[in-house]
């Protein structure tokens, strides 16, 4: 399978990481906007700088293409485009991690990094990004586009809205629900619910 | 494979139970020349050589060792001691353990316990030990005979210097710098740069 990513060089690293456990993506190629990529890790990879060479792979080799920013409004920015430009998002999901079959979690867009655990009932929408080692328990929502951090723990019926930007190493309690566009700092234990717009 | 494991003590024991899913490792030996109690076997099943004339004429037929002591510097001393009399440090990566084959990891007396996540273009030197459940994200740099405890997380960026110690639990933020021989104590969330030789209690 061939496939178009784009982010942040450090984003990116950490994605191709993943990618090393997966036996079915053959060939990654990388859309990078921001000027010259400047890093010798990227020199084995082709680079597409522009909207013109991007809509060219996406109709001539393969539409797919992951996009893996950490800010959840970039990563909606550049998923918006590219699936204008003609691209369909795909959903990684890291054969490393441990991933229940009863859960609805969307076909688009959405990445679950190495080692982490996904239990039963959970509800991932669009474009929810998933860091390594973390623990998503039973009956858990993340709506739209949220990232949740490396080693965070939501534990059980944990509800979380759009746009939501959740550090490493959080911990939510049961039953606690976290309104749109909030953002969680590092290490913290979250108990209460948090209305929309907040920083923590 | 043939090793020899220098240390008796719980980091000893600890990489022992980490060669339980690594099917080359088939012999063990360890090496304790400093402590008073005088057993023959450790965790009833390995033997231990006490002087560094045993570990001499063992090193003739089978070179290889590692050296798990947790202290920077005693790990420095008795590797040096050990190479002197003819052995070859090895390192040992966990096969549990998911690290890219891209990074730059010395092959000289590196340790990488179970379970560890070490991302992409991270460059390891020589004698660095990282324990179990660590995440070491992409772009770090951790140089010589640093140690670091279970469970820390090491985000992008970061540069660690020698002989430092990051105890359990620790956070180290994007893009910090951290000097030589520093010492960084448990749940810490590390978020600004650390000049040499500071000790954070």
């Amino acid at each position: 399978m061939k496939l178009l990513t784009t982010g942040s060089k450090e984003d990116l690293k950490n994605l191709l990481f993943a990618f090393k456990y997966e036996n079915m993506i053959r060939q990654v190629v990388i859309y990078f906007p921001d000027g010259e990529i400047n890093d010798s890790f990227f020199d084995s990879y082709p680079i597409l700088q522009s909207e013109v060479e991007v809509k060219q792979f996406f109709e001539n080799e393969s539409p797919i293409f992951i996009a893996c920013q950490e800010n959840s409004l970039k990563r909606r920015e550049s998923h918006a485009m590219l699936s204008k430009w003609g691209g369909i998002a795909f959903s990684l999901f890291s054969s490393q991690s441990l991933i229940s079959r009863f859960n609805k979690i969307s076909n688009n867009g959405v990445i679950i990094q190495v080692h982490c655990d996904v239990s039963a009932g959970v509800i991932l929408e669009e474009g929810v990004s998933i860091g390594m080692q973390s623990l998503i328990g039973h009956d858990v929502q993340i709506g739209s586009f949220s990232s949740v951090g490396v080693k965070t723990c939501l534990l059980g019926y944990v509800q979380i809205g759009e746009n939501c930007q959740i550090e490493h190493g959080v911990t939510i309690m049961p039953n606690v629900k976290i309104g749109n566009n909030v953002f969680i700092s590092s290490n913290q234990t979250i108990t209460k619910d948090i209305p929309d717009n907040v920083e923590v | 494979m043939e090793i020899l494991i220098a240390g008796s003590k719980g980091q000893a024991k600890d990489l022992v139970s980490g060669f339980f899913w690594d099917n080359l490792i088939k012999e063990v030996v360890f090496f304790d020349d400093v402590s008073d109690s005088r057993e023959d076997l450790i965790l009833e099943q390995f033997e231990i050589i006490h002087s560094i004339a045993d570990a001499e004429a063992r090193f003739v037929t089978k070179p290889n060792f590692i050296v798990a002591v947790a202290s920077p510097q005693k790990r420095k001393l008795i590797t040096e001691k050990l190479e002197n009399v003819g052995g070859q440090n090895i390192r040992f990566l966990s096969p549990k353990a998911l690290i890219q084959d891209t990074n730059k990891v010395s092959n000289e007396g590196v340790m990488i316990q179970i379970d560890c996540i070490i991302s992409s273009n991270v460059k390891i030197e020589k004698g660095v030990l990282i324990n179990a459940k660590c995440v070491v994200l992409s772009d770090v740099h951790i140089d010589e005979y640093t140690s670091i405890a279970p469970n820390v997380l090491i985000q992008e960026g970061v540069k660690i210097g020698k002989n430092c110690i990051i105890s359990t639990g620790v956070t180290i933020m994007r893009h910090v710098k951290i000097g030589d021989n520093v010492k960084i104590w448990k749940n810490k969330v590390i978020d600004c740069d650390v000049p040499s030789g500071t000790n954070l209690i």
